[in-house]
């Protein structure tokens, strides 16, 4: 009846809703782009199929088609590979990694100049423990499988990584009632570990606790890791097994052979494929569209976070947040304080919707929205702020992950819509993705695991860390230049940036060398350390000034040199 | 793993590092000073402007040559030396400290009965004032613009515009219309200025660029570089106003916001930190709430000017030393030192009591702009000591200086506070006269309102100078304005690339650009020191160009 009812309203403001075989349509107009996408909400309501959204708002929002890199050679012209990522984010990372582990020649195609240069870049780095997504749903199956591959792959990629543990606290006495709820929740979902924690084991643990809860609801196995560190390594490894990552590379369209996706054309050539994932990210529905199955459309949900001086980690040891009952049933968390495997704390983070894949700008208005959850910790003040940044979840109208093979194309696997917990669930798609590409390509002829896969990362500063001080010694004699720190707040080497310089997948951006290495990233905000990173990477790259960028081709730090004709 | 011991660790070798070892050293302890950079100097290598060292050489020099010649007295002091040194760690371990440092030969633990914090300041970014957008390149602190163009020789901009009035603003200002860029304007917030007026003099005015106070910028435009910013005007509370926002195309922001004293490294340590300084308190010897730590300089508060510096440097490492030698003796009580109405930052925070460094110099700066007013300071309530002052202005750091052993034993507290004059202000001595011009002195930072008069018959007078240099400089500032040049040339060298250079003397105020261009010209091939006469009788100007830093293969 509830069907009715809302077929009947997306009528009255005159949308038509049809179903084909696939996907349920959106056709019509409205006034702007919240309008549109509460249709898209209402449909997915009375619809098991992924919605396609194609209302068009008369106040001309509308989400732009990709920017296309602007360098074109042929670079990749008919170079053949068995399969192809498109999206150089954590889950086309972890998809390529996965790959490498077999006999197959793999390639990731990205259109920016870097990896994780969009969500996998601009997230919390929370492993989150897979309980909040809805039992039975996508999200929570991968995120539970994801969650749990952590520890191993961390250790190989040799990427920091804590598990503290992250607690809902208790606003009310009477949310204690709730805690029974939880826990048949958390076993559903299968994550382990979760309980109560009284009020007095609570404060125990977190004396800074400025809020009065009545205790929380415990769930251990959340960990917290660098999101950019992450997807550079698992990309870093793959190509140390043989898989190639190619930048500035985008799929702009596909060529077939009756079902079956033959050739993809990017602005640096057209190469030859066997099989393509797409994990596009918020892009994905339009790769998908652009291969031949319009299978869903995704909007797009921004989120600001707050980064406070390392010096919080004094006075916070675990992941929580506070949410008001109003916000258990909205489709995000709310946000709440995050405690970072390198000491800072992040703040968040928020969730609006916006009619944009890539607006990263913050505004005061949203940042200030987030001071709420620093009042949680006495200890904690906005002073302490040293940073803040944006990122773009992409979701599906059901808000679930689409995690399947194509219906239309033969050699064309979906992983799109990952928003928030894609992070944490990233190395679980991946194997389901991989899983399903050899299964394909199998059929073909057999396909055998990469006999000289290996697992580990090598990554002296993560060594380092871990080193008791005789060994430090005895390492800095042997790398002197890891004894020059050249980024005091986050006390980096020089060494370390020409590492960094020289890994398997290498940054070109002084953006790349901060995901990487952290320098830049600290209280300063490169104040002391950025001079001296570019004198490395002209002396390392044999560049001139003017070839040093921040982020991409357009935008360089400087214009020449002093006393140079201009 | 290398292990050392010393009396006295000085951590950081800028100005106030340098100062403390080399008196520490010559009182007779053993001294070790730990630089992270390759050189000595801190920030000074790169302020390549003059205006340094009136006070301890009575000269105007440039950054670099105040610099060098700080680390010639204390080469000749027999501290030890260890650069590319970066502390890590530091706890306290029985009476003294121990310091674990990281150097390019592995980890070195230095054992020390006294530390000395002399780790200078860092700036304020976009982010601590909550500029919004997205984030292009082309957001610099002008510490960092500074740093590019007078070391690397770098251009970060080429119409830029610059937000907050510091000092380092103010003379970025300068340095860029120098080098070729458009400053399109100095954007504050406060209703007056953050630097000192003889920078506003000679670094807006003199090139005509306009400052404008009560606006601020809220956002950047550009999403791969700075395409312009939004800015705005602001109330007395320094709330935006509504409908003044404005656009304004530039390709860069350099931000000049404020410092803050860098001391994370130390705070493991347990000291008291002053809220309005940002800083440790410190008594009067320089010696933090940590018996046997000391602190100086920048990492202190924020000073600006480089001689204060010094002499901090010199007060901690004197007591420091004598820390050293004297067994347990505890002083006495250290008497508090409060600031009362009017006062903002006040060092130090307390004085030591009987038998330590007699007299005692106090910095202080006025919470805001105040005319004719006196300072006056009491002790438990009796006024002790009192000084007119013309104005105080928040960025002008005062100094006063106290005799404390005339202080009745068992002192309870010291107050500082400015009240308003009684007595009013002498307006008269301009009667007679039409004030054709107003202007301030730079001859030193104190930086004095002049105003120029003139009689009928033609004659002129000076009002507002505190010393006959003013007086001159007043009368030549109405015929012909003369400044110094200090810019760089490029030198053949890869490790220097630019080597700060200056005019020995004023050249006209108009002939400073063209000054500039000769300039470009110039490449050094061979070795130089700071002095080193790179051209002589420079453009036919009567002054010499020399060398202000130094440069080799
Ligand atoms: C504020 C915020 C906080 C979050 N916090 C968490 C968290 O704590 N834990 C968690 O698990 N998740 C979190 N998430 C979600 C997480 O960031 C995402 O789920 C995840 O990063 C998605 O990764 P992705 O690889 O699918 O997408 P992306 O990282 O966006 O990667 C897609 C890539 O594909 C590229 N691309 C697109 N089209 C093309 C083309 N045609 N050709 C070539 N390349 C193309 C894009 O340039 C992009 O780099 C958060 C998200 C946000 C916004
Ligand atoms: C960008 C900038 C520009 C300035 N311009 C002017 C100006 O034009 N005129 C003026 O009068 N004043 C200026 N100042 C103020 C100026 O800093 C002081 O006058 C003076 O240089 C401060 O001296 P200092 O020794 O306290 O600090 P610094 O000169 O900053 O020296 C501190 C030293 O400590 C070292 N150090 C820090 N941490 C460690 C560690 N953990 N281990 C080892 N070494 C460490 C640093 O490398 C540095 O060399 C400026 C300040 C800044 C930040
Ligand atoms: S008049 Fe004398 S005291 Fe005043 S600023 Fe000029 S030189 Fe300094």
């Amino acid at each position: 009846m509830k069907k009715n009812r809302i077929k009947r309203k997306l009528a009255d403001s005159g949308i038509i809703f049809i179903e084909n075989e696939f996907s349920a349509l959106l056709f019509g107009e409205t006034e702007n782009w919240e309008e549109k996408i509460n249709a898209g909400c209402l449909a997915a309501k009375i619809t098991a199929k992924p919605v396609a959204n194609y209302i068009l708002c008369r106040n001309g929002e509308n989400p732009e088609a990709p920017v296309i890199p602007s360098c074109s050679d042929d670079e990749t012209d008919g170079i053949e590979y068995d399969v192809a990522v498109i999206g150089g984010g954590v889950v086309g990372a972890a998809v390529l990694r996965e790959l490498s582990k077999w006999n197959l020649k793999a390639v990731l195609l990205e259109k920016e100049c870097d990896l994780a240069f969009h969500a996998s870049g601009r997230n919390d780095g929370m492993i989150h423990p897979g309980f909040a997504a809805k039992p039975g749903s996508k999200k929570a199956y991968y995120n539970v499988r994801g969650n749990e591959m952590y520890t191993q792959l961390t250790k190989d990629l040799k990427v920091p990584f804590v598990r503290k543990g992250s607690m809902i606290l208790l606003a009310n006495p009477l949310y204690r009632l709730a805690v029974p709820y939880m826990l048949r929740r958390a076993q559903k979902n299968g994550v382990p570990g979760c309980r109560y924690l009284s009020k007095k084991e609570l404060y125990r643990e977190e004396p800074n606790l400025a809020c009065r809860a009545a205790g929380a609801f415990l769930m251990p196995t959340s960990g917290q890791l660098s999101p950019q560190k992450l997807v550079c390594a698992l990309a870093e490894n793959a190509v140390q097994n043989g898989a190639a990552v190619r930048l500035q590379t985008a799929a702009v369209d596909f060529r077939f052979e009756k079902n079956r996706i033959t050739q993809i054309v990017t602005n640096r050539g057209v190469i030859k494929v066997r099989a393509v994932v797409n994990a596009a990210g918020g892009w994905a529905d339009w790769v998908a569209a652009r291969a031949g199955d319009p299978l869903f459309t995704l909007h797009f949900r921004k989120g600001e976070d707050l980064i406070l001086d390392k010096k919080s980690s004094a006075f916070i040891r675990r992941i929580y947040a506070m949410p008001r009952l109003s916000q258990v049933k909205s489709k995000s968390k709310g946000g709440g304080l995050v405690p970072t495997v390198e000491g800072n704390t992040l703040v968040g983070p928020t969730a609006h919707e916006v009619c944009s894949r890539d607006d990263y700008s913050t505004a005061r208005g949203d940042v200030l929205e987030l001071e709420k959850h620093i009042r949680l910790n006495e200890k904690l003040s906005d002073r302490q702020i040293i940073t803040y940044f944006a990122g773009i979840r992409a979701c599906s109208y059901d808000e679930d992950f689409i995690v399947e093979p194509s219906k239309r194309v033969d050699n064309l696997f979906h992983l799109a819509a990952i928003q928030s917990p894609g992070l944490a669930s990233a190395p679980a798609l991946a194997e389901e993705a991989v899983d399903w590409v050899v299964k394909l390509l199998s059929r073909e002829e057999p396909v055998s695991p990469n006999p000289s896969f290996n697992p580990v990362r090598e990554d002296k500063r993560y060594d380092y860390d871990l080193m008791s001080e005789e060994e430090k010694d005895a390492f800095l004699k042997e790398n002197p230049l890891y004894g020059k720190i050249v980024c005091r707040c986050e006390q980096v080497s020089e060494g370390e940036i020409r590492d960094v310089l020289r890994s398997p997948v290498p940054p070109t951006t002084l953006d790349g060398i901060r995901h990487r290495a952290r320098a830049m990233t600290g209280r300063c905000h490169g104040g002391f350390c950025t001079p001296k990173i570019v004198r490395i990477m002209i002396d390392e790259r044999k560049l001139k000034s003017a070839d040093i960028v921040k982020k991409n081709r357009f935008s360089p730090l400087f214009f020449g040199e002093t006393k140079e004709e201009q | 793993m290398r292990y050392g011991e010393c009396d006295v660790a000085v951590i950081g070798g800028g100005p106030a590092g340098l100062a403390a070892a080399t008196a520490a050293a010559t009182e007779g302890a053993s001294v070790c000073l730990f630089e992270r950079e390759e050189k000595t100097g801190g920030i000074l290598k790169q302020c390549i402007h003059d205006g340094f060292g009136l006070i301890r050489y009575g000269e105007k020099l440039s950054g670099p040559e105040y610099a060098y010649r700080e680390w010639l007295r204390f080469r000749e002091s027999g501290a030890e030396l260890r650069l590319e040194t970066f502390m890590t760690a530091v706890e306290k371990e029985g009476n003294g400290f121990l310091l674990t440092l990281t150097d390019s030969q592995g980890i070195l633990k230095y054992r020390a009965k006294t530390l000395v914090v002399a780790c200078g300041c860092r700036e304020r970014t976009d982010r601590q004032v909550g500029i919004h957008g997205f984030r292009p390149a082309g957001i610099f602190t002008a510490g960092q613009a500074q740093a590019y163009i007078n070391l690397d020789g770098r251009m970060p901009a080429r119409r830029c515009l610059i937000l907050g009035s510091g000092d380092i603003g103010l003379i970025m200002a300068r340095r860029l219309t120098l080098e070729g860029a458009e400053v399109v304007g100095v954007y504050e917030i406060k209703h007056e200025p953050a630097g000192l007026s003889r920078n506003i003099a000679q670094c807006l005015t003199d090139f005509s660029i306009p400052l404008h106070l009560g606006c601020t910028v809220t956002e950047v435009a550009g999403r791969d570089r700075v395409e312009g910013v939004y800015t705005v005007r602001v109330d007395k509370n320094l709330v935006p106003i509504e409908g003044t926002e404005e656009f304004v195309p530039c390709d860069t922001l350099i931000l000049s916001v404020g410092l803050i004293p860098e001391n994370d490294a130390f705070e493991a340590l347990g000291w008291e930190i002053d809220p309005v300084t940002s800083g440790p308190r410190v008594d009067s010897c320089g010696m933090t709430s940590v018996p046997g730590v000391f602190s100086c300089g920048n990492s202190l508060h924020v000073n600006d000017l480089v001689d204060y510096v010094s002499e901090s440097g010199e007060t901690a490492g004197k007591a420091a030393a004598a820390r050293c030698r004297a067994s347990e003796s505890l002083p006495g009580r250290p008497i508090p030192v409060r600031a009362g109405s009017g006062v903002g930052a006040l060092v130090p925070q307390s004085a030591a009591a009987e038998g330590s460094a007699n007299p005692v110099d106090f910095f202080f700066r006025s919470r805001q702009t105040l005319a004719s007013c006196r300072l006056s300071v009491t002790a438990d309530g009796k006024e002790i000591f009192s000084r007119r002052y013309e104005t105080v202005r928040p960025p002008e750091m005062e100094k006063v200086t106290l005799d404390l052993s005339l202080l009745p034993p068992g002192t309870g507290g010291l107050l500082f506070s400015l009240l308003p004059d009684e007595c009013g202000s002498v307006e008269s001595e301009t009667a007679g006269y039409e004030i054709i011009d107003e202007t301030v002195c730079i001859e030193c930072p104190r930086g004095c309102r002049l105003r120029i008069g003139r009689r009928p018959d033609g004659s002129i007078a000076v009002f507002g100078n505190s010393c006959p240099k003013g007086k001159l400089y007043g009368e030549r500032e109405t015929e012909n304005p003369h400044r110094v040049l200090t810019t760089t040339v490029k030198t053949v060298f890869g490790d220097c690339p630019r080597l700060a250079v200056r005019t020995d003397g004023p050249i006209p105020r108009s002939a400073l650009k063209d000054a500039q261009r000769l300039t470009d010209a110039v490449t050094v091939r061979e070795a130089v020191l700071p002095g080193t006469v790179l051209i002589q009788n420079f453009g036919g100007w009567g002054v010499n160009l020399i060398a202000a830093s130094e440069c080799h293969p």
